[in-house]
């Protein structure tokens, strides 16, 4: 498994460095936003991707919570909570690339790092819970009880997701009407495709990388605490 | 907004190398943090998996 | 016994712990009131600017005091070893659930009242829709603020650093409650010529109906261990 995914990834690698240069040098500029609109083609990607990686980590909580108790005890199961953690973990890189770059797009068209754009707010609260949910698995050492409450927790901050998204819209759009760059022209789309795939790519790279940190880190604790365990993990692994 | 946005290049180049450095730099610390899990682990397991043989 | 009778006989457990601990109830009172005089050093002494964001400052005040009446009321149960006690009954995991959660609704929804005359005072706000509605706004968002938060107090009690843990998963899951219950009491403080309660209102209770639901479905796998 990780040997495909490191094929990925750096497939993802070779396409990110095409997908930059045809943004930056080759598409044409936007007709009314000039240069600025060139942040489109990363700034787009890393929100899907976000997106993508946040619904893995939630198909992921529900394949530990719905797992059976003999998956768990055979070991099967926790591919399950070492995915969760992976792809929590790139979706909050993600996130955090994605408000950084959207407070950098900000500033020059709307004058400010900071608008209450139900985009920008529903993605700041997205990444808080995201973030909430990595620092519980922080704190809870026992490996059984961290993949069920993580997965639990993923759940509803998931569920929450679009809550969070129509709620600000609504609040906001009784204050101020927020325009967007929403228009793509067709000779622009290349670029955020091919950028899309890119971070899609180098993100299930990442993944691989990550969920063997995780199968590591939670053998060595198993290994420390229990020798059954262990020698049960180990056997399935 | 009105009219054209002329300029801020330097703001995407901003963009795309901010990026671009958190991408790399997540991966690097990805790399390390296997790399210190790998050494105590693999080592355990070696002692472990080769006593038994040696008694037996 | 069926879970509903199960649930009743709960919360009447829950009601009769919080009455025994009525001492900390009035300690997180005198908070909620600290915290209101507290904002307003925040603002300057602007009236006008102070009533027009009463009920922020109201549901500002009241969101802190939720962290601590929820872990506070997760914290004796873990402490003394009683959940686990519980969980060897043969009780349903969601009758545990909602027992929990109507106590902890009773308890803020009644803090968040004792508030309110609070705020009229310190705010010189007014309840121009009627006192019945701006009371029904309280509860409704106190009820959405203890959905999930009882689900997560559990959680928190038993994790290392739960006090900080509680809030931080706590706050950016309530932001649509929040700022429903804000606008609601907002426009009913400040009268509603356009008719928009109900649709704020609505959204709490949205809120209220999908947690109130989902939290009581996950509660049972906590418990599992």
């Amino acid at each position: 498994m990780p040997r495909k995914t490191t094929i990925i990834g750096i497939l993802g690698i070779l396409l990110y460095i095409v997908g930059c240069y045809d943004g930056l040098l080759v598409a044409p500029a936007d007709r009314f936003m000039g240069d600025i609109q060139r942040i489109m083609y990363v700034h787009v990607p890393c929100a899907w991707n976000t997106l993508v990686c946040f619904t893995i980590s939630l198909v992921a909580a529900l394949g530990w919570l719905l797992s059976g108790a003999r998956a768990r005890a055979e070991g099967r199961a926790w591919k399950w909570d070492e995915l969760l953690e992976a792809t929590t973990e790139i979706g909050v890189v993600l996130g955090a690339f994605l408000v950084v770059q959207g407070m950098l797009w900000a500033k020059p068209t709307w004058g400010v790092y900071w608008t209450w754009d139900p985009r920008l707010t529903t993605v700041a609260v997205m990444e808080l819970m995201f973030v909430a949910v990595l620092a519980l698995r922080g704190f809870v050492d026992e490996p059984v009880r961290r993949a069920t409450w993580s997965a639990v927790v993923t759940l509803v901050a998931y569920v929450n997701v679009p809550l969070v998204y129509f709620s600000v819209k609504w609040w906001a759009s009784l204050h101020q009407v927020q325009s967007s760059p929403s228009t793509v022209d067709p000779a622009m789309v290349l670029p955020l495709r091919i950028n899309a795939f890119a971070v899609l790519f180098m993100s299930i790279g990442l993944m691989g990388l990550r969920t063997q940190l995780a199968r590591r880190q939670r053998q060595a604790l198993l290994g420390e605490s229990d020798s059954d365990s262990t020698a049960s993990s180990g056997g399935a692994a | 907004m009105t009219g054209v946005m002329q300029g801020h290049f330097d703001t995407v180049l901003w963009v795309y190398g901010l990026t671009t450095a958190g991408l790399l730099g997540y991966f690097a610390t990805l790399l390390l943090r296997l790399r210190a899990s790998k050494a105590p682990t693999s080592g355990q397991t070696r002692v472990s998996a080769q006593n038994p043989e040696k008694t037996s | 016994m069926e879970p509903i009778a199960q649930c009743f006989t709960l919360a009447r457990k829950e009601l009769l712990l919080q009455w025994r601990t009525r001492a900390r109830f009035g300690s997180v009172l005198v908070f909620g009131v600290t915290a209101l005089l507290i904002f307003s050093f925040a603002v300057g002494p602007d009236s006008t600017a102070l009533k027009a964001h009463a009920s922020g400052y109201l549901w500002l005040a009241l969101l802190l005091m939720s962290t601590l009446s929820l872990q506070e009321s997760a914290r004796l149960d873990v402490q003394n070893g009683a959940l686990e006690a519980l969980v060897l009954l043969p009780v349903d995991g969601r009758a545990l659930y909602y027992a929990k959660a109507l106590v902890n609704t009773i308890t803020l929804g009644t803090l968040g009242t004792l508030l309110v005359p609070i705020v009229a005072v310190l705010y010189d706000a007014s309840a121009k829709e009627g006192v019945g509605l701006l009371v029904l706004s309280v509860w409704l968002g106190a009820a959405a603020l203890v959905a999930p938060g009882t689900l997560y107090a559990v959680l928190t009690s038993r994790a290392r650093a739960g006090d900080v843990m509680l809030p931080l998963l706590l706050f950016p899951l309530v932001v649509p409650a929040l700022l429903g219950s804000v606008k609601a009491t907002e426009v009913i403080m400040l009268g509603d010529p356009m008719g928009r309660v109900y649709s704020w209102l609505g959204l709490v209770i949205a809120f209220d109906a999908i947690y109130w639901s989902l939290c009581g479905l996950l509660y049972p796998l906590l418990l599992e261990d």
